[in-house]
Parts: C-alpha cells; sequence; structure tokens
C-alpha cells in the first residue's frame, strides 16, 4: 500500500519544506479531540505538527525527518517528497483498516499555525454511517 | 531554471568583485567550489529554513552562510586564491540583497498570509 501524495500549507511546522511539501517521515492524522469522531475536516489534525520557534525545535523533530526523500527531491526533478501516512480518524470514507489512509493525495491545511490542533486534513470526508457519541 | 540563476548570479558576483579589488585574486577552483557550496547550502536552507524566518532574519542568516562557505572554498580550494576579508564583506553583502529579493521570487509568504483565518482585526483565529 502507497502513501498518499501529501500537499502541506502548514508553514510554521518544523517539517513544512517550501513547495507545499511535508519533510517529515511519517506523519500521524488524527481526531482533534479524542473523544469525539470527526465528522467535518476542522475536526481532524495533523499530530506530526511541530512548531518551528528555533533551532531547539529543530532539533526535536529530527527523529522524524525523511532524510533521503528530502536529499533527493533536492537534487531530482520531478521527485515529491511524501511522509509516509498513519490516519486514526475512521469516519473518513478514506480511513483502512491498519491506520491507513487510501486517498490519493491528501492535503494538510493551516498556514500559520502554532499548535497542532491548527492543522487539518482537508481531504476528511465522512464515511457517513459511523455513529458519533 | 530558479536554481540556473542562482549559480549564474554567485558566480558572476564572485569573480566580479574579486575584479573589482585589487588584493583580491581568485582562482578557478575557489569560483566553482563557492559557488556549489553557496548554491547547495543556499538551496536546503532555502527550502527547509527561510519558509519559517521572517524576511530580514532570512536574509542576514544567507549571507552568514555565504561568508562561511567562501571561507571553506578557499581552504578546500588549496588556498590558490586571495581572499581577503573585504572580499568576502562584499560578496556577502551583495548576495545577500540579490537572496532578499530571490526569496521573494521562490517563496510567496503572501499566499500564506491570506489563507490563515483573520478576524475583523486582522488576527489569525485558529
Amino acid at each position: 500500500m502507497t502513501s498518499p501524495r501529501v500537499t502541506c500549507y502548514v508553514n510554521t511546522c518544523t517539517h513544512f519544506v517550501a513547495g507545499n511539501l511535508c519533510g517529515a517521515r511519517n506523519i500521524d492524522i488524527m481526531h482533534e479531540e479524542e473523544t469525539r469522531m470527526a465528522q467535518i475536516d476542522d475536526h481532524t489534525m495533523c499530530k506530526t505538527y511541530h512548531e518551528a520557534s528555533g533551532v531547539t525545535s529543530y532539533l526535536g523533530s529530527m527523529d522524524n525527518v525523511n532524510w533521503s526523500g528530502t536529499a533527493a527531491e533536492m537534487v531530482l526533478p520531478g521527485h515529491h517528497l511524501d511522509p509516509s501516512v498513519s490516519c486514526t480518524v475512521a469516519s473518513c470514507k478514506y480511513w483502512a483498516e491498519g491506520r491507513l489512509c487510501v486517498a490519493p493525495s491528501i492535503e494538510v491545511t493551516g498556514a500559520l499555525a502554532n499548535e497542532c490542533q491548527d492543522t487539518n486534513c482537508r481531504t476528511f470526508e465522512s464515511r457517513g454511517e459511523v455513529t458519533f457519541g | 531554471m530558479k536554481l540556473l540563476i542562482k549559480l549564474l548570479a554567485v558566480f558572476s558576483v564572485v569573480y566580479a568583485v574579486s575584479a573589482l579589488m585589487s588584493r583580491a585574486r581568485v582562482k578557478p577552483p575557489f569560483a566553482f567550489l563557492s559557488t556549489a557550496l553557496i548554491s547547495l547550502l543556499g538551496t536546503v536552507g532555502d527550502r527547509v529554513l527561510m519558509p519559517k524566518m521572517n524576511r530580514t532574519t532570512a536574509a542576514a542568516t544567507d549571507s552568514l552562510l555565504i561568508a562561511a562557505s567562501l571561507l571553506g572554498a578557499n581552504k578546500l580550494s588549496g588556498g590558490g586564491s586571495r581572499v581577503p576579508w573585504p572580499y568576502i564583506g562584499a560578496v556577502s553583502t551583495i548576495l545577500g540583497g540579490f537572496e532578499a529579493l530571490y526569496h521573494e521570487w521562490i517563496y510567496n509568504r503572501g499566499r500564506y498570509q491570506d489563507a490563515a483565518k483573520q478576524d475583523e482585526e486582522g488576527r489569525i483565529i485558529h
């Protein structure tokens, strides 16, 4: 199973790479509130968001950097930098067993975010049959 | 295309400043090595770090990076070139100015500002 193509607009994240790319090795898309299933895209978030606020923030996020992908993106024309996507938003129609996202591409929005709750998976589409409680 | 323009600009400035400064002498190994170092490190910085910096910080950081690259290139190229401090200062300043313009070309800050939700007074809403 291949991961979706990721377009990211969260320009305040340490993993953000100019060109709307994500330089993380893996991103976790989750419900914004643990006790409530997402019903709209605003209820989702990219938990991997790490605010870029100085050298220490970069050091703190270095364990999740896609080094080879980032290097390839810089030198290979046409290469698209994509992280693997681990998704727990079971109320989305693109979610699949095993924390998988089966969408061909996703968009993570939240320009000028300063915490992960400010980000959203814009590709979220409600599955419909899931009950919310 | 953008990278090619950057390479040409760096290479031209490295040579042009040495031609204007009698104390400086630049040999081809230094010119090629410094162009490669400045462009490689600059490109990585422009993609990964620059979007999270403000305009001034990004240009100033690039100037420092250019100065360090010139010193490094001088050492690595065997020292056949004469690279005095005024030369390093002049090249760093000129290329720092170029980078400030180049950043605006490769990264549209306004688009992200527009994309963020704002209230009536222009404050960002999260």
